[in-house]
């Protein structure tokens, strides 16, 4: 059997002096044909907003915030108890007199 | 790189003019093929120009443009090797699609019969041995640039080399004995 050590050695050697793959031809050209192409912020946003997903999840989102104040509003609107009974308690003990509203 | 980031497509265009046989010579060195190769580095530069308003200003494009090669490449050949998977579990094939005989451009004719060898070698390393392997020796990086380029450690890309060599050396062997018997 032959000695492989020359060959394995060669190999690994095979890439020294190397000289740097050229791009194809008109490469440049399609690059630049490709990028005029590329669309500008703004054309990205407008096409981003009028997707329909994105309008769905706008809209379940107004949804969601209106029922979240609605219920939220509900349960806070509600005056406790104590307050009430404060109130009550206030309204009781001030009659206003005609003869008091008078200067 | 101002003018860059503002999007004038003659600084482009000399941007393109000047780094696409770098972005080509990389891509082709770890794709092994040239449609693939041409299709990742025009990928490349329609990415620097859609993100070019996040180019740092004290960042070097070539580095940009080395790491977005790598890994447009890298993501190539994992595409390559699902189909390959693919094919094997639908049947159609009973393995992974050989690559054809690979032969640089730049090698010299005393090389090539070697380098061809060499090259097939290369494709069964793990990926970031190839990618450390390909930008050392076919884009001549020193490994403090590499480390750069692949965010990584110095001591980490000296390890990725010496596991490398060491597995190409494995590979080459195995293949010359089956050879010469």
């Amino acid at each position: 059997m032959k000695d492989s050590s020359n060959d394995i050695e060669r190999a690994m050697h095979a890439l020294d002096g190397i000289q740097r793959a050229e791009a194809p031809p008109y490469f440049t050209a399609r690059v630049m044909e490709r990028v005029s192409a590329v669309p500008g912020r703004w054309e990205m946003a407008a096409r981003f907003i009028t997707r329909p997903l994105v309008w769905a999840a706008c809209l379940v989102f107004i949804l969601m915030l209106n029922a979240f104040l609605f219920f939220g509003n509900n349960r806070s609107g509600a005056i406790p108890e104590e307050s009430t009974y404060e109130l009550f308690s206030l309204t009781d003990y001030r009659t206003f007199e005609t003869e008091t509203l008078e200067p | 790189m101002e003018a860059l980031r503002n999007g004038d497509l003659d600084t482009f265009r000399s941007v393109v003019d000047a780094s696409k046989d770098k972005v080509y010579n990389t891509a082709l060195g770890l794709l092994q093929h040239t449609g693939e190769a041409e299709d990742v580095a025009q990928e490349v530069f329609v990415k620097l120009f859609e993100n070019r308003d996040r180019l740092r200003m004290d960042a070097s494009v070539d580095t940009w443009l080395y790491r977005v090669t790598v890994n447009a490449a890298l993501d190539q050949l994992r595409k390559r090797k699902r189909k390959g998977f693919n094919y094997r579990v639908n049947g159609a094939a009973q393995e992974m699609p050989e690559l054809p005989h690979f032969d640089h451009p730049g090698i010299k004719m005393e090389n090539r019969e070697h380098a061809r060898v060499l090259f097939n070698a290369i494709h069964q390393l793990p990926e970031m041995q190839q990618a450390v392997f390909v930008l050392h020796n076919m884009e001549g990086k020193t490994y403090r640039e590499i480390a750069t380029i692949l965010k990584k450690s110095l001591t980490s890309v000296e390890s990725l080399m010496a596991r490398a060599k060491l597995k190409l050396q494995e590979l080459l062997r195995n293949y010359f004995e089956t050879q010469l018997k």
